[in-house]
């Protein structure tokens, strides 16, 4: 089974009614696909060129290794928010997700997050 | 398993900026880290702004930290620029963790925000909480 941007984004708002911002993200392009934010001043784009350029540098630095693995997250600990990137499985496109340290913990976002990367589409 | 001529058990120095107190400092650092995650892959510590190496470390030939030195450059300027937007005014990086199938890495700023310090190491040594509590302890 799988699922669109939208749905999967709105799957995860059901989950985490309190995140600050969520974003599917194509990799190839670091255009967002669908997104929700709970800031008024959420740049998608922005949020996404950036977090596209993090993806693709980390799975440079995979291949100059040659290490043979596949990124499963990146996580990223802010002040008082949490941001995790989490790549579908063929890599193709990514999740962000940004959370308030206060209402999540790292865990229970990937964990979340890593049901909705398996059937994105 | 250890064996010696596979391994590269010494501590390589950069040249460059990391001369006199900073490469006593920096020569420290890492054996502190070896002392206590003594299984890690490859440790790092690269200034920002030039992307330049002060200190490196690789328990294995293969796991090369100077081809990494750009691409995690990189990925720290980019968490840099994202984080002059409005939105996340106010907010620090703390520190950025990679989870890999059996390995993780984690880069964290030091106290100084001019350099970073990366840390490679396999998911069945350690767990990613101690690690980064190590992190969040040697490198300030």
């Amino acid at each position: 089974m799988s699922t669109t941007p939208n749905q999967t984004i709105q799957s995860i708002l059901k989950e985490l009614p309190t995140l600050v911002s969520v974003a599917v993200v194509e990799t190839e392009t670091g255009m967002p696909l669908a997104f929700h934010s709970n800031l008024s001043d959420f740049d998608a784009e922005t949020a996404a060129a950036y977090n596209t350029e993090v993806v693709k540098a980390k799975l440079k630095a995979i291949s100059a290794l040659k290490l043979n693995q596949k990124i499963q997250d990146i996580l990223l600990t802010l002040t008082d928010q949490l941001h995790l990137l989490k790549l579908s499985p063929d890599a193709s496109k990514f999740i962000y997700l940004a959370v308030n340290a206060k209402d999540t913990n790292l865990a229970m976002a990937r964990s979340i997050l890593k049901n909705h990367a398996e059937v994105l589409n | 398993m250890k064996i010696p001529f596979l391994s590269k058990p010494t501590i390589k120095k950069v040249t460059g900026e990391a001369f006199g107190t900073e490469r006593a400092q920096l020569a420290t650092f890492v054996d502190k880290f070896l002392q206590e995650l003594p299984e890690l892959l490859a440790l790092s510590v690269v200034e920002i702004k030039s992307g330049k190496m002060l200190a490196a470390y690789t328990s294995q030939a293969s796991f090369d930290p100077y081809k990494l030195t750009a691409p995690n450059t990189k990925v720290v300027r980019e968490f840099q620029n994202a984080l002059t937007t409005s939105w996340l005014s106010g907010q620090q990086m703390n520190d950025l963790a990679i989870v890999l199938e059996d390995q993780f890495h984690i880069i964290r700023l030091l106290a100084d925000k001019r350099r970073y310090c990366y840390l490679a190491i396999k998911s069945s040594d350690t767990n990613m909480a101690i690690a980064r509590d190590i992190m969040r302890t040697l490198a300030g």
